[in-house]
């Protein structure tokens, strides 16, 4: 496998701490001061040059915000957060918002090759790759360019960053923002509805294929900055997308702050897919710095025979702590969660999903694979409820922990909650180590101990990159291997 | 007095008030006692907020505490002698409490059996001392404070014990008290034995029973608990340690609970323990059981297997909350737990949360939890065969619960609680 | 080719090879025979070098290069094979990806170029049919859900592609009917060679009937008590293993 034996090199040029992305750019940026109040709120709406309604959204969401308390029920630990301490604001100088590419620094631009994010839309035509992928790039706070705008344009399928999308298509925006996670969501999200400041936006229009993989880059470059981006998926009647997400930021001794909030909305017959490459910086082998990643993901099937499915795969971050969630309104909808979470060093995942069964012959599958070595916390959360209405409601859930060394911890917290009789929930769960006679048995065939642990690893966690485009799927393999690096003794 | 309840309930209220008339006459060390009320008072009664108790809210559930149950009088005595005769375990050796109080009158005499010694628990700090007592738990705290005395049963090391004893818990003439009740079996090294617990019906009010078990090593307890009260506010705390090379079977069947919390608490404590528990709650109209358990795996290399099984009919709500803690010492710990539940109404739940948490990397744990209905499948070529629906579904649920009762060795308690099963099919509450 | 010397093994404390001896020149079969619990496969594991094994004496070389400071890996790429009693089961790595992964490793490690893919698949689709595997045996995980059988000769396909010099067949006939065993035992015979030397352990004679062995040498109690032709497995089928317990002792 080809694969592995690259993803073993890659382990080979790097130290311990070297985290790949970890080289943080010079570029004049364009910041509000830091801390946060009414007037930071307003500053964000008026750099984006908002409508009075979304300033007023923001604002509520800002004073629902004052009142509420960090969550606390999660298996991670943290010092205190100086929400005052933030940047909420950060975006490149340049930053009118670029119309095409020639109006991007040229240093971003660098930035997205270093990263292996081909944003010349003439490189990816050349064929450069073979699948053609559009890319919303968003660095810090806001979106720096969209490629192959056009031609999705052509298919009627809408790619813009949100900020755009408040002004082109208001109708859509107002009518979708806050529908599936609401302001009042929660402590992260509600934070995120007053202060976010720029994301993707997707709309495709009723029975259209979307004629590519779309995909966003998100990199925090500032220091002591906050990101909240935003992102809106809706898919019409009859439609399907698949649409991409990666993370980096550079090494920091701080730790940083990113809570997201991603809305997807699938209506009659349609499907999204949605996947997940979380590499933002881990912090360094001392569990130093890092990033906290606080991301509420929610997808509603709101339409009959909709499919939405999240495929995620995590090995970045201090502290991750989301749930990609389905909400299975329509009737024989399905919602689908496949999950990779490695952590090493001191990283802490809290990491799961919820599906709520609310209709009949609703279906969830849910498959989580957790890896947890060095010194770090690996905890599965998952949510499986179905509703008196929801008659013949069926979830398979499976989650499977892999320990790597004893200072480690794997834990497994599934919430099963049935409410019809009709309704079948399986859930099946494990915990093991690598065996030493699988490693005997691999390195007796010629592998090293740590070539034998990426096979095996990669092994454990085939059922879920298999979900992954392909593209995906050739990264994740190795960020599995560069994760795991130093943890086999 | 120590630590004031916040913004006490109705319930709390009534708890301080008897617990300030009790303190002066009850047995044993009265510090203990308040130490022991000061803890709880410190947690209060827990409601949703507590994420152990989020399916049982007691603070809501127990609006208020009737008066304390006193020792039982003649009346009592007479009702509850005839109690007896219907719910007792043939062959058993009874040790029978009224109300949490000890009924030596009832009981059979234990002094002519070898190698078992009945004393009143007068100390608390007995059992806090011989058992690894990791339950943290403010109604274990409330049961402290209140209980009556209670009873030690020891059985001496080396001894095997013939004769199951049976603990019968029964209500005194006077229904709908708060009762307290406490026992602790000791096991000495080797010492075999067989328990029943048989808990009758209460008519009412709040019960906080504990039970504590100490398994000295390499000593063997069958555990059978038969459960059934459709009108009390019922908290049942067991609590258990395993020395080296111990086992426990234990099982329950619950047939019948206005609301339960059933909890135990298991620690492995020495090496190459070996534990087996299981319960089938049977539950209709509009019962609630909660079993909730915590097994945490001490000692190296111990062995685990959890089966609760739950049959919900009309609008019963069952609540499995099963947690295997396994520290980095414990390597070798071999863990499985499983939930099943089968619902028989729409309007029945089954709330499941099977947790497993891991520290150390050379284990095999797994849980499993499923729901779901009767296997049309199975009905239909039963009734193919010509059994009539009622009495195929009978046979089938009598299959799915029956299941938890195999992990006892002793064929009699076994055949004991089929029989109980059997019995509360028959009834057609289930059909 | 293979060297052992004085070897001491113990396991956990306790002894298991207690100065065994043994010298394998190239392109001989010889065959280990001996009773349950004779040390067959902790020698088996040791030159393999399985981890829990506490060498306390002695020195085994392959080629004239010391293999106790090297990792189990490094030792095969120096051309050692060893097939397993009970094969390993690995579930999610499909049977082809960890053929190739163990393959290029071993080049690598000989600073040899990669395989190309197509000549690749050709070899292990040649192999594969001789030992009547069929193909969708490949694509599966390895060894998982495989009878016995199967396991068995899946073990020899790896053989045959790694071409190992040296090859130690531990128990091979362990759980295998005798057609099984015939298909095995040819894929073995297939890979006599001047060049490659095989180490046969078993308890049965029945298997040097098909692997017929150039020396027998019989092991008890922790050392080789004997040594001789062929005929000396069809003597120990007659007169059992009895004998040299007090031998040894």
């Amino acid at each position: 496998m080809a694969a592995v034996q690259e993803t073993v090199d890659k382990v080979k040029t790097l130290d311990v701490e070297a985290y790949k992305y970890g080289f943080s750019t010079d570029i004049a940026s364009d910041k509000a001061p830091k801390g946060l109040n009414e007037d930071i709120v307003r500053f964000i709406s008026a750099k984006k040059n908002e409508p009075d309604w979304l300033t007023q959204w923001r604002l509520d969401a800002f004073r629902r915000w004052l009142t509420m308390v960090e969550p606390t029920w999660a298996r991670v630990h943290h010092s205190p957060i100086d929400y005052q301490d933030l940047y909420y604001y950060s975006a490149p100088k340049t930053a009118e918002g670029p119309r095409s590419l020639e109006d991007v620094d040229p240093e971003l631009l660098r930035v997205y090759e270093k990263l292996g994010i081909p944003l010349r839309e003439q490189e990816v035509l050349a064929g450069v790759q073979e699948r053609r992928v559009a890319v919303d790039a968003v660095f810090d706070s806001v979106s720096v360019v969209t490629t192959f705008k056009e031609e999705l344009g052509r298919a009627g399928v809408i790619f813009c960053p949100i900020s755009e999308a408040v002004h082109t298509h208001p109708e859509l925006v107002k009518k979708y923002l806050g529908s599936v996670v609401p302001v009042t969501d929660n402590f992260f999200a509600t934070l995120n509805s007053a202060v976010f400041s720029d994301g993707s936006f997707v709309y495709v229009p009723p029975g259209v294929r979307c004629p590519m993989e779309l995909s966003t880059y998100f990199r925090i470059n500032e220091k002591n900055t906050g990101q909240f981006e935003r992102t809106l998926i809706i898919a019409d009647k009859g439609s399907y997308v698949s649409y991409l997400e990666g993370c980096t930021a550079p090494q920091r001794d701080e730790n940083q702050l990113h809570a997201a909030v991603v809305e997807l909305i699938a209506l009659e017959d349609a499907e999204i897919k949605y996947s997940t490459v979380q590499n933002w910086y881990p912090g360094d082998a001392e569990g130093k710095g890092g990033i906290f990643n606080f991301v509420t993901k929610r997808g509603d099937c709101r339409g009959d025979r909709s499919k939405i499915s999240w495929t995620q795969v995590e090995t970045g971050s201090a502290i991750t702590w989301k749930y990609p969630s389905c909400i299975l309104r329509g009737e024989s909808s399905r919602g689908e969660f496949y999950s990779i979470a490695i952590s090493n060093g001191y990283q802490q995942v809290d990491s799961g999903t919820k599906m709520l069964h609310l209709g009949a012959n609703t279906s969830s599958r849910v498959i989580s694979k957790g890896i947890a070595a060095g010194h770090s916390q690996n905890t599965y959360r998952g949510q499986i409820s179905a509703h008196r209405k929801a008659a013949n409601a069926r979830n398979f859930t499976q989650c499977d922990s892999l320990l790597i060394g004893n200072k480690c911890g794997a834990h497994t917290v599934p919430y099963i909650e049935a409410k019809n009789a009709t309704a079948t929930f399986e859930h099946e769960a494990t915990t093991s180590k690598i065996s030493d006679d699988q490693l005997f048995y691999v390195m007796q065939r010629g592998l090293s101990a740590e070539e034998a642990t990426a096979l095996i690893v990669n092994g454990f966690v085939r059922d879920v990159l298999q979900q992954l485009p392909m593209e995906f799927a050739v990264e994740a393999q190795k960020l599995i291997a560069i994760s795991l690096e130093g943890s086999v003794g | 007095m120590g630590a004031p309840l916040k913004n006490p309930t109705q319930a709390e209220q009534d708890f301080l008030r008897e617990f300030a008339l009790l303190l002066d006459k009850a047995p044993g060390d009265a510090a203990e006692r308040q130490a022991a009320f000061d803890r709880f008072a410190r947690a209060g009664l827990p409601s949703r907020r507590v994420e152990s108790w989020h399916y049982s809210d007691l603070r809501v559930k127990l609006r208020q505490a009737s008066p304390l149950a006193e020792p039982p009088d003649h009346v009592s005595l007479d009702y509850a002698r005839a109690e007896l005769e219907k719910v007792a375990a043939p062959g058993a050796l009874k040790l029978v409490s009224i109300d949490g109080f000890f009924a030596p009158d009832l009981s059979d005499d234990f002094s002519r059996v070898a190698g078992v010694e009945i004393r009143p628990l007068a100390a608390l700090s007995n059992d806090r001392a011989t058992l690894a007592l990791q339950a943290d738990d403010p109604l274990l705290d409330l049961n402290g404070a209140f209980s009556p005395g209670g009873l030690t049963i020891e059985i001496a090391a080396g001894i095997s014990l013939e004769k199951p004893i049976e603990i019968v818990a029964l209500c005194g003439a006077n229904g709908g008290r708060s009762r307290f009740s406490r026992v602790h079996v000791v096991l000495g090294e080797g010492a075999r034995a067989s328990l029943i617990e048989t808990r009758a019906e209460g008519f009412g009010g709040f019960g906080d029973s504990a039970l504590l078990l100490s398994l000295g090593k390499a000593a063997e307890l069958d555990y059978a608990c038969r459960s059934r009260d459709s009108a009390t506010v019922d908290v049942q705390t067991c609590v258990v340690s395993l020395e080296a090379g111990a086992r426990l079977c234990a099982t329950a069947l619950v047939a019948g609970a206005a609301f339960l919390r059933r909890q135990l608490f298991v620690t492995c404590a020495g090496e190459k323990a070996e534990l087996h528990l299981s319960a089938a709650s049977m539950l209709t109209g509009q019962e609630h059981a909660d079993i909730t358990l915590v097994v945490t795996h001490q000692a190296p290399a111990c062995l685990s297997r959890e089966t609760f099984k739950f049959v919900l009919a009309e609008q019963a709500e069952g609540v499995f909350q099963g947690k295997i803690v396994v520290p980095p010492q414990a390597q070798k710990t071999d863990g499985k737990m499983v939930c099943r539940g089968l619902l028989l109404s729409d309007d029945a739940s089954l709330q499941a949360k099977p947790e497993l948490e891991i520290f150390a990397d050379d284990v095999a744990c797994g849980h499993g939890a499923a729901c779901g209905k009767l296997d049309a499948n199975q009905l239909f070529y039963m009734e193919s065969r010509g059994i009539p629906r009622p009495e195929a579904q009978a046979i089938l649920i009598q299959a799915f619960a029956a299941e938890a009762f195999d992990i006892l060795r002793d064929e009699s308690l076994r055949d004991l609680l089929n029989a109980d099963l059997a019995a509360l099919l028959q009834t057609g509450a289930f059909a | 080719m293979l060297e052992i010397e004085n070897l001491h093994v113990s396991v956990a404390g306790k002894k298991i090879l207690d100065g065994l001896s043994l010298s394998v020149p190239a392109g001989q079969v010889a065959a280990i025979m001996g009773p349950n619990g004779s040390g067959k496969s902790t020698l088996s594991y040791v030159i393999a070098g399985r981890a829990d094994y506490d060498v306390t004496e002695g020195s085994i070389r392959l080629g004239g290069v010391d293999l106790l400071d090297k990792t189990a890996a490094e030792r095969a790429a120096l051309g050692l094979f060893l097939v397993f009693q009970y094969p390993l089961e690995i579930p999610g790595v499909a049977t082809m990806t960890f053929l190739k992964a163990a393959l290029n490793a071993q080049r690598k490690m000989r600073d040899e170029a990669e395989m190309a893919i197509p000549d690749f698949m050709k070899r292990v689709r040649e192999a594969a049919a001789r030992l009547n595997i069929p193909q969708d045996m490949l694509k599966r995980p390895v060894n998982l859900g495989f009878s016995g059988g199967e396991k068995k000769r899946m073990e020899i396909l790896q053989m045959a592609l790694l071409e190992p010099r040296f090859a130690i067949l531990d128990e091979l006939d362990s759980g295998l009917d005798i057609d099984a065993l015939r298909i095995c035992a040819d894929g073995v015979n297939a890979l006599r060679s001047k060049e490659r030397s095989l180490l046969v352990i078993t308890h049965y004679q029945r298997l040097l009937d098909y692997i017929v062995p150039d020396v027998v040498h019989v092991m008890s109690e922790g050392k080789i008590v004997r040594s001789g032709g062929p005929e000396l497995a069809l003597e120990l089928e007659k007169s059992g293993y009895a004998d040299y317990a007090s031998e040894a002792a």
